[in-house]
């Protein structure tokens, strides 16, 4: 796998407003990692392709 | 809304966790509301011009669920990592300026979706009037459509000026709509089955694959244009688990399903309006109670939809420090416009929209699938998307990255090669493949290319420590 761009500065932007800065700093702090999981790639790949294709397939057939 | 504070509520800036606390159940019955609008019956009315009702039920609702697949992996997990909108999501690869062109293309979108619901919605209030016999000899859509179309615009106005608490409010009302919906397309159904199962299309062309085919391409491109919408309403679910089922089924399902309406519509009375059908169909009490809520429940799609543009517009600089009532009403003004000056030449050119929206939104989902999972590999600052210099945050020419739109470009070229979104002429792989699944995965291929020819090009451009 290639490696992955930069993609955030992660120094400070003092021109921010307080209140965006103080939002900012929360969710820096927060755990942000709840991510797609295996239980949501499976809904996903279940609702998303799965399903679509059955039905492309029964339309077809029909 | 508990715990939001008005201050976020009509910003652009990122909700706080605690901030974000609607569940599967709300998620999805907002999304549900917002999807249902009569928008869906015209969807539909497309779909009947190729397809008869079995053929077109099941490829229009394929195609509904491949596109909000596609717009959910676009838009979703930046969206709701950091409770931001749609429009926020794409400065990782547009750049810290580059976000105006998705931006531009959003209020394209919503003002085109907007005012298609709210001339419809006038149509509605206009049988309603004539059915109860409050309209004087005379009146008819051309003169009650601009009023109406400006009435509804005001209350819409008056509305959203409570901030997003005002649309989970009607919401919660106007989710009435859905099993209304499907009570009217049960009275279709069970009035008119033989005639439904035997009607046939009257646009259909002998290519069979290609009737199929575009069907499923009017689904897709239906779906993926709620691109914008996503990203206003997921922000307020705490995480992307939580949005995964109530975008997929509240409102990738709950579209093809009320289309259903639109599509047997047009197939057995030549009209995908039940305002106008109902009558006939169901006697003149049924037509009045359908026709109150046809009416009604655009304005929980067009609350929704004006607000995901009023949250869009404040990323602009130029409106950031606004009041939001003013904000508010430039945001309507250009729905009210075209329903007050042109409503009937922009119905009739509906299916031109529809296949716009695939040109521009095709390839945009497909440049931020690729840089969220493939180049960026699920990494992305909060910091950097609110950073103010365009030359730091991201690597990026003048705040613009060349990458998003070269490709962007690319898709669009990739989309009207394959599909002619004024006359439907299509060439190549078309029929085998619709236009917008190659458009994406044309722009996407096109921006992972460019991107890495950049990366090794703007090497000597000094990264910011840590930014790895």
């Amino acid at each position: 796998m290639p490696k992955p761009i930069p993609v955030a500065d992660p120094s400070p932007t003092a021109e921010l407003p307080p209140e965006l800065e103080r939002r900012i700093e929360a969710l820096e702090r927060h755990d942000s990692t709840r991510d797609l999981n295996a239980g949501s790639w499976f809904w996903l790949i279940l609702l998303g392709v799965l399903a679509p294709a059955a039905l492309l397939l029964w339309g077809w057939w029909a | 809304m508990v715990g939001l504070s008005d201050e976020a509520d009509t910003s652009a800036w990122p909700l706080l966790p605690s901030e974000r606390n609607w569940g599967r159940w709300r998620l999805g019955v907002a999304l549900a509301t917002a999807a249902a609008a009569t928008w869906c019956y015209v969807i539909g009315e497309y779909a009947g011009y190729y397809l008869d009702f079995t053929q077109g039920a099941l490829a229009l609702t394929a195609g509904c669920m491949i596109g909000m697949l596609l717009a959910f992996l676009a838009a979703g997990p930046v969206c709701a990592r950091f409770g931001i909108d749609s429009i926020a999501s794409t400065k990782p690869q547009f750049g810290a300026r580059g976000w105006v062109i998705p931006a531009a293309m959003q209020l394209i979108s919503i003002v085109g979706w907007n005012s298609l619901l709210l001339i419809f919605g006038a149509k509605s209030a206009t049988q309603l009037l004539l059915a109860l016999g409050l309209l004087p000899a005379g009146y008819g859509d051309r003169q009650m459509v601009p009023a109406a179309t400006l009435l509804a615009c005001t209350i819409i106005y008056l509305a959203l000026l409570r901030g997003a608490s005002g649309v989970s409010k009607l919401s919660n009302i106007l989710a009435a709509h859905v099993p209304i919906g499907f009570w009217m397309l049960y009275l279709l159904l069970s009035h008119r089955w033989p005639e439904l199962r035997i009607a046939q299309p009257s646009l259909a062309r002998p290519d069979r694959l290609w009737n199929y085919t575009t069907v499923v391409e009017i689904g897709i491109t239906a779906t993926m244009s709620w691109w914008p919408y996503i990203g206003a309403m997921i922000r307020m679910a705490p995480d992307m688990r939580t949005a995964v089922v109530p975008v997929m089924l509240g409102m990738g399902a709950s579209i093809p399903l009320l289309s259903l309406i639109g599509l047997a519509g047009i197939l057995v009375l030549k009209s995908s309006d039940p305002a106008e059908w109902l009558r006939s169909v169901g006697g003149p009490t049924y037509a009045i109670i359908a026709l109150i809520f046809v009416s009604l429940a655009n304005f929980g799609t067009a609350i929704t939809g004006i607000y995901s543009s009023a949250i869009g517009l404040r990323n602009f600089a130029a409106v950031e420090r606004m009041s939001w009532s003013s904000l508010l009403l430039i945001t309507i003004a250009p729905v009210a416009l075209v329903g007050a000056l042109i409503p009937e030449l922009f119905f009739a050119r509906f299916g031109a929209f529809l296949a716009f929206l695939g040109v521009a939104f095709a390839p945009l989902c497909g440049i931020q699938i690729a840089d969220y999972f493939l180049l960026r590999r699920r990494v992305v600052g909060i910091r950097a998307l609110y950073g103010r210099d365009p030359a730091r945050p991201y690597r990026s020419i003048g705040g613009f990255n060349p990458a998003a739109v070269l490709a962007l470009g690319f898709g669009c070229a990739v989309y009207l090669n394959l599909l002619n979104p004024l006359t439907y002429a299509s060439s190549g792989p078309y029929r085998f493949m619709t236009a917008s699944l190659p458009a994406a995965a044309c722009a996407a291929a096109c921006y992972v290319i460019v991107t890495r020819f950049l990366g090794a090009a703007m090497a000597a451009v000094p990264v910011p420590p840590g930014a790895e």
